[in-house]
């Protein structure tokens, strides 16, 4: 009976040593690769699920074999025992036909900004003018050439068109840049300082243009601390995309949500002997951190994409831009107004919620009664018509007019089709992707694609698919004898 | 042979129970990712009772 008795026993234990043993391989990823589907038939503990809710169809009945996307963007989780390198994200999903030409799906890379590492999962532009135009196809970039225009150059090869490439304004990209040099002709540079612009609140960017002079900014912060976290600031000098300058900021030491206002703090940015053309200013701070005021000589200043103007009580704003769809919002039911864009008028009538407007090509005044918006766009925005600059090459997106365009240049793979569904994929490069918790944050954005308008449209998403990537626990062993990451 | 059965895997419950709820205090997410905890104990209450019952038969108590 005894035999008996410690042979249930080694059994037992051994299976209890067995579970425990693979839950641990499965933790560790010995191999450093691993993979994580979620299908929607069962809840995910890995990949969790599409929210917000409202931007989805609402499921009625039984657990649906898929989820119906009608408002952009959706985000979801992924939550893993350890850090990976790279992530593979494979999408099965189907759309209307009116549904919006761009997916896109992107991993949080940078909390304090809000900013997405963005890859395309289908641009159905390109789809179609790769029917139409001239196509050519190396190491993953696509290069479609319109030939149908006496007047345009063809290129034997994407190596030539790198070499030498047409002028910027026939050129439209796609999830890849261009180093290409952006000069302004008639450029002349001030004496004077420029007029102060108005209270910026949180993170921004903005390009400004040096030619034979010092790139030259003072910048005034307050931290009205209002959150939790603490709010350091740190400002990036770009050109050419390649970071070349940095300063930084730390927290006024109040890292609470007191409300106390830090008295104002300072910051410059200089730098001599600058090459000429076009550098871009970041700002990476929280919501906390106020710029009161950018003081420089540089007379063009134009913010990129986004401004936050604060709640400093200033009246009667003028701004320009050249957007062709523009957005506003506001937290604060003291700043709803009509907001006078050109010929347009955008009612903001509700706090927390984004209004939109299509204003068409060109610049164009925005005129606010009050501050403490929030202002996007597709292009730029500056305080005077002068300080406008948008180097930025046309993107390939529901805006592009293809008219205006000979050449796009894309990094892009079609999705390939399987009984009715299609399947993307795309690559995020993790080693410096934002975690929490044990979770990466994805998001699927299909710009354009609204729960609250009269159009039907949509897309469903049937199988969401992560491969992981990363170092291998012998690697992980040795570099930490030998004291390497 | 039932009872020294159950005795077993109560025994190896209990090892189950601390270790799983070790691991996941140490590593967050290790077991749940995988293992429901909850239905762990709630076998392991069954079998607890079980033990406790086939005890009182086995000794013949009251």
């Amino acid at each position: 009976m005894k035999n008996f008795t410690v042979k249930i026993r080694i059994f037992l234990w051994l299976i209890l040593a067995g579970v425990t043993g693979w839950l641990l391989y499965m933790a560790a990823a010995p191999s450093g690769k691993i993979s994580y589907v979620a299908d929607f038939t069962k809840s995910s503990y890995f990949i969790g699920k599409l929210t917000p809710e409202e931007r989805l169809m609402p499921i009625e009945g039984e657990m649906p074999l898929s989820r119906v996307i009608i408002g952009d963007p959706v985000y979801f989780s992924l939550r893993t025992a350890r850090r990976f390198d790279k992530a593979k994200l494979t999408l099965k999903y189907r759309q209307s036909e009116d549904a919006p030409p761009i997916i896109e799906a992107g991993v949080l890379a940078d909390k304090i900004i809000w900013r997405y590492d963005l890859q395309p999962i289908e641009n159905k532009i390109i789809g179609r003018l790769a029917y139409v135009w001239d196509v050519k196809n190396e190491n993953g970039l696509i290069l479609l050439q319109r030939n149908d225009s006496a007047s345009t150059t063809l290129y034997g090869s994407i190596e030539d068109f790198l070499n030498k490439p047409p002028q910027n304004s026939e050129i439209a990209l796609y999830n890849r840049d261009l180093n290409m040099e952006y000069l302004l002709r008639d450029y002349k540079k001030s004496a004077e300082n420029q007029p102060t612009v108005p209270a910026v609140r949180g993170a921004y960017q903005f390009y400004t243009y040096i030619k034979d002079e010092d790139l030259d900014f003072t910048f005034d912060f307050i931290d009205i601390n209002k959150n939790k976290d603490s709010d350091p600031i740190d400002l990036n000098l770009y050109y050419g995309n390649q970071i070349i300058d940095t300063r930084h900021l730390d927290d006024d030491g109040i890292a609470n949500d007191s409300g106390k206002e830090s008295a104002t703090r300072r910051l410059s940015l200089k730098a001599a002997n600058l090459p000429e053309g076009v550098y871009k200013v970041e700002l990476r701070a929280n919501d906390d951190v106020i710029t009161e005021e950018i003081t420089t000589k540089q007379s063009k200043l134009s913010f990129a994409a986004k401004i936050r103007l604060a709640g400093a009580g200033a009246k009667n704003i003028g701004l320009f831009t050249d957007s062709n769809e523009i957005s506003a919002q506001t937290v604060n039911p003291g700043s709803l107004q009509k907001i006078k864009i050109g010929d347009n008028e955008l009612d903001i009538n509700q706090t927390y919620k984004q209004f939109n407007i299509e204003t068409g090509q060109g610049v164009k005044e925005i005129k606010l009664e009050k501050d403490d918006v929030i202002l996007a766009g597709d292009g730029v925005f500056g305080f005077s018509e002068e300080a406008l600059i948008n180097p930025a090459f046309k993107k390939v997106d529901g805006k592009l007019d293809i008219n205006s365009v000979n050449y796009i240049l894309a990094k892009y793979e079609m999705p390939a089709e399987e009984n009715g569904w299609k399947i993307a994929q795309a690559e995020f490069d993790l080693s410096g992707a934002y975690r929490e918790q044990g979770r990466y944050n994805f998001l699927i954005s299909i710009p354009g694609l609204r729960a609250d308008d009269e159009i039907k449209d949509w897309v469903e998403v049937r199988e969401i698919k992560i491969e992981l990537e990363g170092t291998t626990l012998l690697k992980r062993i040795k570099n930490t004898f030998t004291n390497q990451n | 042979m039932f009872y020294l059965i159950s005795k077993e895997l109560f025994y190896t419950l209990t090892a189950a129970l601390i270790i799983f709820c070790a691991l996941e205090l140490a590593w967050p997410g290790v077991v749940l990712a995988y293992i429901n905890i909850n239905w762990v104990l709630i076998f392991w209450l069954i079998v607890s009772i079980i033990v406790l019952a086939a005890d009182r038969v086995n000794n013949n108590y009251d």
